[in-house]
């Protein structure tokens, strides 16, 4: 299994012939692990933050499947974890945009803090995953 | 939330441009499988759409209540849909993900503007075209006939109309009834006790109607007999649901349906009947989601025709996929739809509707 993208997994090549329903779970796995460090950071309560979580994700895996030929093209260019490192920085810079859109009354350097740990969370299990 | 004036020709306005919607996400996603850009290509495409078309609906509905401005809603659709039938020969991605989008907000906006009369009829009108357009938009795909500047042209048309249509907004909107916080405490146990049997009720029915969408996938006159068939059911469904009652009709549809479409499945005619029953009582469950969501048209819409209908195919992404297909699944289903429908209607449950 190889990722080339972010919490914008589904926005990756990837799989084989069972790749709409791995992406589907690992989607569904990744806004779960969101939701559940929303909660920690006390965002709101969990079918709140768990809507929020998908909101968020949505917007990522979109710009991942937007920008997936450019992705593939960093391959030959970058080692493989640099590769991570761009993604998880673009991955937290659009979804903490939208969750400044979701939580605009909330302090900016909360909202950032907990976009931060919540990818570094959801990276951490893709980063496992990709290795199986 | 009033509308517009003359009520019945824009249903039919917007069941057009549902029609047309639909069939240029039908065009983009036959193109898709037609262009053989590889199988992760064309799974990640049509993953994409799904999500965006499908589970971006309840959040475009959340948004509408807030703002109440459905008008304003399909000028947007309809002004993405032209953005990404102009794009589409340059990058079919962001077509697809403009598309995905468009057809969420067209689909809430719409259908909450035909629930305001609070008829089935009015819903039937606007859903039965978008079967149509997306089995006559895959055709074209499917046979490399490009209509990209007839699609262009409608979708210009259709945005003129909508922009010349009047909004006339009813400044209550539809709230909800005055009750004691109490009351209405007890009764949100009730009406979320009733959604969720209706919605699942509404995946069932739409994972039913994928079977048979997958068999005849690229057999084209049996895909066009059924979308006929499921427009006419919509249509017909929607107009007698209003007269007989919203539950007895679909009771009376999916109780004559399940046979027919497992015992008469090499029969085109007796199957199509059944495709129609099946189809048609989309009108009537949507309308009692609406009721039990009292005061949510926007919601109710959402979760009608996005929500469950995503919970529906996602059946078919797992690895159950095999037993789906098969007529126990079918006779199960038909079972349970019949039996929710049942206890939803208990008159103990009820009273929370």
């Amino acid at each position: 299994m190889n990722f080339y993208f972010s919490d914008v997994v589904v926005g990756t090549p990837t799989f084989g012939e069972d790749l709409p329903w791995q992406l589907m779970l690992i989607l569904l796995a990744v806004i779960l692990i969101e939701a559940v460090v929303m909660l920690l950071f006390r965002l709101n309560r969990f079918s709140k933050v768990l809507f929020h979580s998908f909101l968020v994700n949505l917007a990522s895996t979109v710009l991942g499947f937007l920008l997936f030929t450019k992705m593939i093209s960093l391959n030959d260019s970058v080692s493989y974890l640099s590769q991570w490192l761009i993604f998880y920085l673009a991955t937290v810079v659009i979804e903490g945009l939208v969750m400044m859109l979701l939580y605009s009354g909330r302090s900016k350097g909360k909202i950032w803090s907990v976009t931060v740990v919540m990818n570094l969370a959801s990276y951490i299990f893709l980063y496992i995953l990709s290795l199986l | 939330m009033k509308f517009f004036k003359n009520k019945l020709s824009v249903v039919l306005m917007l069941g057009s441009g549902h029609g047309l919607n639909d069939m240029i996400a039908g065009y983009f996603l036959g193109s898709l499988v037609q262009l053989n850009t590889g199988l992760i290509q064309t799974g990640m495409g049509l993953f994409m759409y799904n999500l965006l078309a499908f589970g971006g609906q309840y959040p475009v509905a959340l948004l509408l209540e807030k703002m109440k401005t459905p008008k304003k809603f399909l000028l947007i659709a309809y002004a993405l849909n032209i953005a990404a039938l102009i794009c589409f020969s340059y990058y079919i991605r962001l077509s697809l993900v403009l598309a995905g989008v468009a057809s969420a907000i067209y689909h809430v906006a719409g259908g909450t503007i035909c629930a305001e009369k609070n008829k089935a009829t009015m819903i039937g009108m606007f859903a039965a075209p978008g079967v149509v357009g997306l089995i006559l938009g895959g055709y074209f795909a499917y046979r490399n006939i490009s209509i990209l500047s007839w699609l262009l042209f409608a979708a210009l048309l259709v945005l003129g109309s909508l922009a010349f249509l009047t909004q006339e907004r009813n400044k209550t909107g539809m709230t909800e009834n005055n009750e004691t916080v109490s009351e209405k405490k007890f009764q949100l146990d009730r009406h979320d006790l009733i959604m969720i049997l209706l919605l699942t009720i509404i995946s069932l029915r739409s994972a039913v109607w994928n079977i048979f969408q997958l068999i005849h996938e690229n057999n084209y006159h049996w895909l066009i007999a059924i979308a006929a068939s499921a427009f006419v059911g919509k249509l017909a469904g929607g107009w007698i649901s209003d007269r007989v009652g919203w539950k007895w009709y679909t009771f009376i549809s999916l109780g004559f349906a399940t046979p027919l479409i497992t015992f008469f499945r090499e029969e085109i005619i007796l199957f199509c009947i059944g495709i129609g029953l099946l189809q048609s009582s989309i009108p009537s469950t949507t309308m009692l989601l609406i009721r039990s969501l009292k005061g949510k048209t926007e919601r109710a819409i959402g979760l009608s025709f996005g929500a469950a209908i995503i919970l529906g195919a996602i059946l078919f992404y797992t690895p159950f996929r095999s037993v789906i297909l098969s007529d126990i699944f079918i006779w199960a289903s038909g079972g349970i739809m019949l039996a929710l429908l049942f206890f939803a209607s208990n008159k103990k449950i009820e009273q929370g509707l």
